[in-house]
């Protein structure tokens, strides 16, 4: 008869489950571990490259993005010349 | 008696379709038309025949299958490739161009047209669910610009798709303005360049979700010089069993970037460093406005709700 009610795992059960537990866990620790050194490996390789680049004389030399000479202005016309958005 | 808003403007439209989306050519000289859009008709071509990663003829794609050795490189190759590192070291490899994999495994993997089409068809629904994988990182390629030449190590892809419209652009703009008298807009996929005298009230520009679709307008802004690009996770996007993917990767993950920003304008010098700028801002999420504002790029942001944060004198938005 189903009174509502699972029975508690015991024995080869209950070890299964703390086997699972257990490898659940740690398995989610070592992926966890290894996204968090590959962004770091990735950021090391950055900055490494950076050096390397500008003393080997590449095209990534003095790279700097470039402002602007003027910002652009508000307009009350609602037509454009053109538009820019996503393509 | 002529308003304002009705003075006719002496400038000529062109628009036509290109690589899956729109190019618009305008000049202020009516009659410089024909001559301008023989010139942008011929940098695209260029771009198309070097920098296409969709075209298996193309040089990058002939560099891609000689690994591990100096390849000479065209001049136009040359030049897309050093814009692309440029804006890749600028951006701290935000944007970058070894990205190509990790893009290719979500499914974008030829024209994006291609791609709607077999996502919406159903003919492959297991692409576009394999998982992200980090860049392997610009600074791998060897490129030395003085001597036009370039070393991919093996297992290293190229997409130059975040920046080659965007050069292109500015390539076309740049040579229209020494061809012919006054300005020239020219206008790739939504990635504007300037050159030459702008009009009394500078170039309109609306800024938008998507540069096709004028509901989904943000703003009109005037700009006089440089260039406007935006980046938005709205267009270039598809359906896969793992739910929507777009085109913009963060090179350290090797996925698309968690929702924060759907659209990013930038205004910069030019359209390539525009372009860039708005494609790591998306990357960047939160912290994107604080770096915008470093950089001195105004930028107009709209996050995934809908609501506008401008940074570094990109004026405020106004009703449309």
């Amino acid at each position: 008869m189903n009174n509502g009610k699972a029975n508690p795992p015991k024995g080869i059960g209950l070890r299964r489950r703390v086997r699972t537990l257990t490898v659940g866990v740690v398995g989610a620790a070592v992926l966890a571990t290894a996204g968090v050194t590959a962004t770091m490996a990735y950021g090391q390789g950055a900055q490494d490259s950076a050096t390397a680049a500008s003393s080997a004389g590449t095209s990534t030399d003095s790279a700097a993005l470039a402002a602007p000479t003027q910002t652009p202005a508000s307009t009350t016309s609602r037509t454009g010349h053109a538009s820019s958005g996503g393509s | 008696m002529t308003t304002p808003s009705l003075r006719a403007e002496h400038t000529a439209r062109l628009d036509f379709q290109v690589w899956s989306t729109t190019a618009t050519l305008v000049v202020t000289d009516a009659d410089a038309l024909d001559q301008a859009a023989a010139c942008l008709r011929d940098v695209i071509a260029r771009i198309d025949a070097t920098c296409s990663r969709f075209r298996t003829d193309s040089e990058i794609n002939r560099i891609l299958r000689r690994p591990g050795r100096p390849v000479k490189l065209s001049s136009t190759l040359n030049a897309a490739l050093g814009q692309a590192l440029r804006a890749a070291s600028a951006t701290g490899y935000l944007v970058d161009p070894t990205v190509a994999a990790a893009v290719i495994a979500a499914g974008y993997d030829r024209d994006i047209a291609a791609v709607l089409d077999r996502a919406l068809t159903g003919t492959a629904q297991d692409t576009g669910n394999g998982p992200g994988a980090a860049a392997p990182g610009a600074w791998r390629l060897r490129h030395d610009a003085a001597a036009e030449t370039l070393t991919v190590p093996a297992g290293v892809g190229i997409d130059l798709g975040a920046t080659a419209k965007a050069f292109a652009a500015d390539e076309a703009a740049t040579r229209i303005a020494g061809q012919v008298r006054g300005g020239v807009l020219v206008g790739l996929g939504g990635d504007i360049a300037v050159a030459g005298p702008a009009p009394a009230d500078g170039w309109r520009i609306t800024v938008a979700d998507d540069h096709r679709t004028p509901a989904t307008a943000h703003q009109t802004v005037s700009i006089t010089s440089g260039g406007l690009a935006t980046s938005s996770t709205m267009t270039r996007r598809w359906p896969t069993a793992m739910g929507w993917k777009h085109h913009i990767v963060d090179p350290r993950t090797g996925t698309n970037p968690e929702p924060r920003w759907r659209t990013v304008s930038v205004a910069a010098a030019t359209c390539v460093d525009a372009n860039a700028a708005a494609t790591a801002a998306i990357v960047l999420g939160d912290s994107a406005p604080q770096w915008l504002a470093g950089q001195g790029l105004p930028a107009l942001l709209v996050d995934v709700g809908g609501a506008m944060t401008t940074v570094a004198g990109w004026p405020a938005a106004a009703e449309l």
